[in-house]
């Protein structure tokens, strides 16, 4: 089976062919449970191996006691990312052995441990998942490519990993990839990447989240949500008070502009204003709240199908070819 | 009268609908699933199925898929521009290598 996993820093998202793909938040947890549940557990992801039981995903993030949230370049060397990665394969089959075809991505700033990386996907993984037979995983080939590089590709390649867009596969074309944290800035000619004119800026679909929490908790204390909530506001820019709707966009605005204005200035001087791109790509889970204002500075960007999916899409869519 | 009615869903051949149902929001899942099949039994198309189709339309139109005279084509050009280029069939083949 071939697979393309985009291991995020707020993330995962998985696909395995057209219709098989998934997400959950990047969170590893103590396997702790509800004692109660009405709607059964048959979404909790907990895995059993011979590092320990750890729970992942939105269960972990709604029932552990202890969570573990990547924050660092280190990460790709802990056992937390080790569980993402098996959970993201048990997500996709319940073969109780399966042999795969991994590509996935780096931040372009990381992308020097892409080694490192393709060492820990390869080899035989074994894994129980609650509910479920033991699963094993033999990882035969792996690639790791520049994150933003996923995007590109699925837009470049049909599910059969043929060239549908011969324009963008010979032209030069800029990738905006806003992730939760980071926001990669990739230039490709001929679909070989311009060192020059690639980098990453700290700034992700996070931050927004984040500041608007601190704007909730200081003007409406009374206000407890939920990470889930806070993301609705910021797409809806409306929210709901003492049962009365409230209008956000103005307080949405004023958070994403800025960050809007760090992406465009780092991408105007890398690019030298974007005048000789042939295209201008947005995606990432953040690219539907930040175009709105990158589309100010590049008229001719446009976000691509599926932003959220679309690095993992695009890895699927280059081990298609590759095999 | 409330009434509570379970189904089965296979994860592999029903992916997209699991993967629709884990999206939604706790608290939000019946009432997703009684408009969606409140929609089909209508025979209602949704604007998310007009949505889908005009990606779809734009997409193949971007891709060269029409062309004058003549009706949906595989964009089989794809053997052709492998041929032309092999520089960027390189490029792409050795990425991450």
């Amino acid at each position: 089976m071939n697979l393309g996993l985009d291991l995020g820093y707020s993330a995962v998202k998985a696909v395995a062919g057209p219709r098989r793909m998934i997400t959950f938040p990047s969170v590893v947890g103590t396997p702790d449970k509800a004692r109660f549940s009405i709607n059964g557990t048959e979404d909790n992801i907990i895995l059993k191996t011979d590092r320990g039981t750890k729970q992942v995903g939105e269960g972990a993030v709604l029932q552990s006691r202890f969570q573990d949230r990547p924050e660092d370049r280190a990460w790709i060397e802990s056992d937390a990312y080790h569980y993402l990665m098996l959970a993201a394969f048990t997500e996709l089959t319940t073969a109780t052995s399966c042999d795969l075809v991994v590509v996935s991505g780096l931040p372009v700033s990381f992308y020097s441990d892409r080694d490192l990386l393709r060492d820990r996907l390869l080899g035989e993984h074994r894994v129980a998942r609650e509910g479920r037979r033991a699963q094993l995983f033999r990882v035969t080939d792996a690639r790791v490519i520049p994150q933003p590089f996923g995007a590109l590709v699925a837009e470049t390649l049909n599910d059969r990993g043929k060239i549908v867009d011969p324009d963008l596969a010979a032209g030069v074309v800029g990738v905006i990839d806003v992730g939760g944290k980071t926001c990669n800035l990739l230039s490709v000619n001929r679909l070989t990447e311009v060192g020059r004119e690639t980098s990453s800026v700290s700034v992700g679909a996070w931050d927004a989240a984040r500041a608007l929490r601190d704007y909730l908790t200081e003007h409406y204390p009374k206000l407890s949500l939920r990470d889930h909530q806070i993301n609705d506001i910021i797409v809806k820019r409306q929210m709901s008070y003492e049962q009365e709707p409230v209008d956000m966009g103005a307080v949405v605005d004023t958070i994403l502009e800025p960050m809007a204005d760090q992406v465009i200035a780092e991408a105007s001087q890398l690019w030298n204003g974007g005048a000789s791109l042939d295209a201008i790509l947005v995606a990432g889970g953040g690219a539907l709240l930040l175009s709105p204002f990158l589309k100010r500075r590049f008229p001719r960007l446009r976000v691509v199908d599926d932003p959220v999916y679309a690095n993992a899409l695009g890895f699927w869519r280059f081990a298609q070819m590759l095999t | 009268m409330r009434l509570t009615i379970s189904f089965t869903l296979d994860d592999e051949h029903d992916y997209k609908i699991v993967r629709w149902l884990r999206n939604l929001p706790r608290g939000e899942k019946s009432k997703a699933i009684r408009d969606a099949l409140d929609a089909h039994l209508s025979g209602n198309v949704t604007l998310g199925d007009v949505y889908q189709t005009v990606k779809e339309i734009e997409r193949k139109l971007q891709s060269g898929a029409f062309s004058a005279g003549a009706g949906l084509v595989e964009p089989d050009g794809a053997d052709d521009f492998e041929r032309e280029n092999p520089d960027i069939m390189d490029a792409l083949r050795n990425l991450g290598k």
